[in-house]
């Protein structure tokens, strides 16, 4: 049964001796059981994709085409480019992330997911949460601080749903049936466990009882960063390596690169934050110790690679027929690109260039985008099926979300970083005006980039209406399905 | 309806199915394998660790709360050094910076507003004691620069520029070829001159155009 | 063996490795640090801002000024920050100690503010080129502030606060654009943004 798998499986757990069938019915079991908070928080994770995209995409017009919307007050670039981040970030990266940690760790721990309506009333309290900060952020009430603008009013409805989903994760694997435990669950544990120990820092440090004066800055970028290197850079990983030796049917490479990549990251990406600050106000070893931290970076990103390519090591061609895998594989090696990207980017030598240009906003957009957001929509269109017990309805619509998805973020990203080097390159040198309008100028040169990043973004909207359309398409069909099977049960299986 | 979704899944799937409904096709969960690390691997390990080291110690000056160099102490730095700047490129980089906000890059001013410097008679008048005490405290009140009356506020910049700077820039604004100026060069001297003689202006507020006119062109000699 | 708590211990020692040098390490470097007195003068730098210039602060802060404009000077020899004029020295911790929130920035899409108010003190100016910045800097991508101005027509006779537009810009004849508080308060603001004490850690 199992296809062609070369090395030893370990098989000291009593669920691999079990009868394969059996395996499978417990996993269909533990599929339905999150069917109602996983469509909860899939639904609003697409809600949010969209709004985050329309905020984008209206940012991005807005920085070569000043005048656009310019009257009206919450629509100001300074307001709408928050709600953008904390739209995709909070409101859709962060809603797709809780519902696959869910569902992973209801597999991986081969338990149902028990009492989920303390997830669903965390999933409820959460999108309340970031649309009432969102709301807030373009009335005027953000707090100033980089990634943590949601306004105080709204931040404990966050804290609570986060709570409640924490208790629920920790209960789930106290009760776990399968006591070994794969790489992933490591990954999704320690990301559990580091947010709301980052969020509540950061609350306490800088909104609360904000400490004096730059210290203030250690402590943003120490969260800021951290959200991307101990949430969702986590949780993406644990998604790839469960999708792509699962869909393979092939273990994973090596044991021991797992081991080190998972140490490796847990013990280095958290020192990263001062890189953010690179030439700034803060004594000089603190940037150090980031520029280090950074550069060491290369050990879990070469060992996670590794790992993945020697995975999928001769089944490439599978590419050609899996979405799923398209979506996971573009995602890895985006994890790749992006984390050497960053390594250079923290050098002091490159720092000097690059810092304050758009050229960190194409790192930001490689990361969150063309790693963790492609992971999350791999892993969207493997567990809805399951699920929901239906197919996908088109196969050209997710075709289509892919290449738009895919060719849109190359098209962001590559231009972009180079144009941000090249206006590095400008901003360094005195002799080229920071603005003067007819001349080769600092703000000038960067326009044509800005106005290609623009022309992406609807690539990107088109891609994003694909999946939204699917989403709803699915959804639609199974509440048919689950009205008819209503009338007249007669259906074995739901 | 297991007809439409055979087909669908066929469609969707193509052959590798995942994104079918849980079937009897989909794989067990995933496991690792047991390889041992390559030598390769672990030089690599070894090599950055050893960078790292290197790198912490060398770069963190005295890890003193006050020490914001990371080059300091290590002989040769090159922070903390200004390089020496030709005066003509110091005062066009100035001039960008400082002056084009208001006059515009192209020294045409905005009508109405903000006087013109492209042959300005204030400019390029022969002797810079009037140019020097405008940029050093400012003017305010109406003025009439090339024929058109103005009335607006300069801001002063005795305490944004050193005399290095302000003598700097003037050269550039009387000399620069581009806008056929030839006037004669400022030197820093003469700013120094008259800012020590005018350090009371600043409580007065800025010089009106009045005042200046009944002043000399040329500065007397002390 | 069951080695779940060990992942768990292992996880909690590296993020609170990184809590202690990242945050707890400053604090206890940085967290203390004191205003110096200013040579010649009976004032303290930095100066606690007064409060319209700390309204203006809010107002910043509202309208997310920081995703364009920093508020840091690089040290010479790094970048171009001191011959671009936007400051004489680096800026260091003592520079932020009155600040809530630090608003240090990461982007300059336009240039750095930190001493925008020693180098433009003109109200005017301000408040001609928020209300467009096309007024006094064509080919700006800075997003106008007019909503920051109220349309009025013209009483007895014009408003002190008037702005004066060149045509192309003012409104229609009997009408003026006068500065709501906002726009007010944030020019203060812009105004005291200065870091040009010399600090001796700074050199």
């Amino acid at each position: 049964m199992s296809t062609g798998s070369p090395s030893i499986l370990r098989s000291f757990s009593p669920a691999y001796t079990e009868d394969v069938a059996q395996q499978r019915a417990l996993l269909a079991e533990i599929d339905t059981s999150c069917r109602g908070t996983l469509l909860l928080f899939f639904g609003a994770a697409v809600v949010w994709l969209l709004i985050g995209t329309v905020f984008g995409l209206t940012a991005s017009l807005k920085l070569h085409w000043p005048n656009f919307l310019a009257d009206t007050a919450w629509l100001t670039f300074g307001r709408v480019r928050p709600a953008h981040l904390n739209a995709v970030a909070f409101g859709f990266a962060s809603n797709a992330a809780l519902a696959v940690s869910l569902w992973l760790l209801c597999r991986l721990c081969r338990v149902p997911l028990m009492h989920a309506w303390v997830a669903n009333i965390a999933g409820v309290a959460w999108n309340l949460g970031v649309a009432i900060g969102i709301a807030g952020i373009l009335a005027g009430d953000s707090t100033g601080i980089e990634w943590l603008e949601i306004p105080g009013y709204a931040s404990p409805l966050l804290f609570v749903s986060y709570a409640l989903i924490a208790i629920w994760g920790v209960i789930t694997f106290r009760f776990r049936r399968e006591r070994r435990l794969y790489v992933s669950q490591w990954y999704l544990l320690a990301a559990l466990f580091c947010f709301p120990w980052l969020y509540s820092v950061a609350q306490i440090l800088l909104i609360l009882e904000p400490v004096r004066g730059v210290v203030q800055a250690a402590v943003n970028w120490w969260f800021g960063h951290n959200v991307l290197g101990l949430w969702f850079t986590p949780i993406g990983i644990a998604a790839i390596y469960y999708f792509i030796p699962k869909v393979l049917g092939v273990p994973v490479y090596k044991y021991s690169l797992s081991l080190i990549g998972f140490w490796s990251l847990a013990l280095f990406y958290n020192w990263n934050g001062m890189h953010h600050l690179v030439g700034g106000p803060l004594p000089a070893w603190l940037i150090t110790v980031s520029i280090v931290a950074s550069v060491m970076m290369t050990i879990p990103v070469v060992t996670v690679g590794l790992n993945h390519h020697f995975t999928m090591w001769g089944h490439f061609h599978k590419l050609k027929h899996s979405p799923v895998l398209r979506f996971m594989v573009f995602g890895g090696m985006s994890y790749t690109v992006t984390s050497l990207h960053g390594v250079l980017l923290s050098l002091r030598s490159v720092s000097e260039v690059t810092h304050f240009t758009h050229s960190t906003v194409a790192h930001a957009h490689t990361g969150m985008y063309a790693f963790f957001t492609m992971v999350m929509f791999g892993a969207i269109y493997y567990i809805v099926p399951r699920i929901t017990q239906l197919a996908w309805p088109s196969a050209r619509l997710i075709r289509i979300h892919f290449w738009a998805s895919a060719l849109g973020i190359l098209l962001y990203i590559v231009p972009l970083a180079i144009g941000g080097t090249l206006q590095g390159m400008a901003m360094i040198n005195p002799d080229v005006p920071f603005l003067a309008p007819d001349k080769y100028s600092v703000v000038t040169m960067t326009l044509p980039y800005l106005k290609v990043r623009s022309v992406s973004g609807f690539i990107i909207l088109v891609g994003h209406l694909a999946f939204a359309t699917s989403f709803v398409w699915i959804v639609a069909r199974w509440l048919k399905a689950a009205r008819h099977r209503q009338a007249s049960p007669t259906t074995s299986h739901v | 309806m297991n007809q439409t979704r055979d087909h669908n899944m066929a469609a969707t799937t193509g052959g590798v199915e995942d994104l079918a409904p849980a079937d009897p096709r989909e794989h067990i969960e995933p496991t690792e394998a047991e390889r041992p690390l390559s030598l390769w691997f672990v030089t690599f390990l070894c090599v950055c660790f050893g960078w790292g080291g290197y790198y912490m110690q060398r770069y963190s000056a005295d890890y003193g709360a006050l020490s914001y160099d990371e080059n300091a102490g290590l002989g040769g730095a090159k922070t903390n050094v200004v390089k020496q700047v030709d005066p003509y490129v110091l005062g066009r980089r100035l001039f960008e910076s400082v002056c084009a906000r208001c006059h515009q890059p192209d020294g045409q001013g905005v009508a109405g507003q903000y006087p013109p410097l492209v042959g300005s008679e204030w400019v390029l008048a022969p002797g810079p004691a009037r140019l020097i005490r405008i940029v050093l405290d400012g003017l305010q009140g109406p003025i009439t620069v090339k024929g058109v009356a103005y009335n607006n506020n300069m801001t002063p910049h005795r305490d944004a520029l050193t005399d290095a700077q302000i003598a700097a820039v003037l050269t550039y604004l009387r000399t620069q070829k581009d806008w056929g100026h030839n006037a004669a060069p400022v030197t820093p001297e003469e700013v120094a001159a008259i800012r020590s003689k005018t350090k009371d202006r600043a409580a007065l507020g800025a010089w009106t155009a009045a005042e200046l006119l009944a002043l000399p062109e040329h500065e007397p000699a002390p | 063996m069951n080695y779940a708590p060990l992942v768990f211990l292992g996880v909690f020692l590296t993020l609170a490795s990184s809590w202690v040098g990242l945050v707890l390490a400053p604090q206890l470097q940085l967290g203390r640090q004191q205003e110096v007195k200013v040579e010649e003068t009976s004032e303290v730098y930095p100066p606690v801002r007064p409060g319209l210039a700390q309204r203006g602060m809010e107002v910043y802060k509202a309208n997310g000024c920081i995703y364009c404009h920093s508020q840091q000077v690089r040290p010479p020899g790094f970048g171009a920050d001191i011959e671009r004029n936007w400051g004489q020295r680096r800026t260091v911790a003592r520079d932020y100690l009155h600040d809530k929130p630090v608003m240090l920035g990461t982007m300059r899409t336009g240039p750095d503010l930190t001493n925008i108010g020693v180098r433009q003190t003109s109200i005017q100016w301000h408040l001609q080129h928020l209300y467009d910045p096309q007024i006094t800097s064509k080919g700006s991508i800075m997003p106008p502030f007019r909503f920051l101005f109220e349309k009025r027509k013209i009483g007895a006779k014009p408003s002190p606060d008037a702005l004066a537009l060149p045509r192309e810009f003012a409104p229609e004849p009997g009408y003026e654009i006068v500065p709501k508080p906002e726009a007010k308060a944030l020019v203060q603001y812009l105004l005291s943004l200065k870091a040009n004490v010399p600090l001796p850690e700074a050199e």
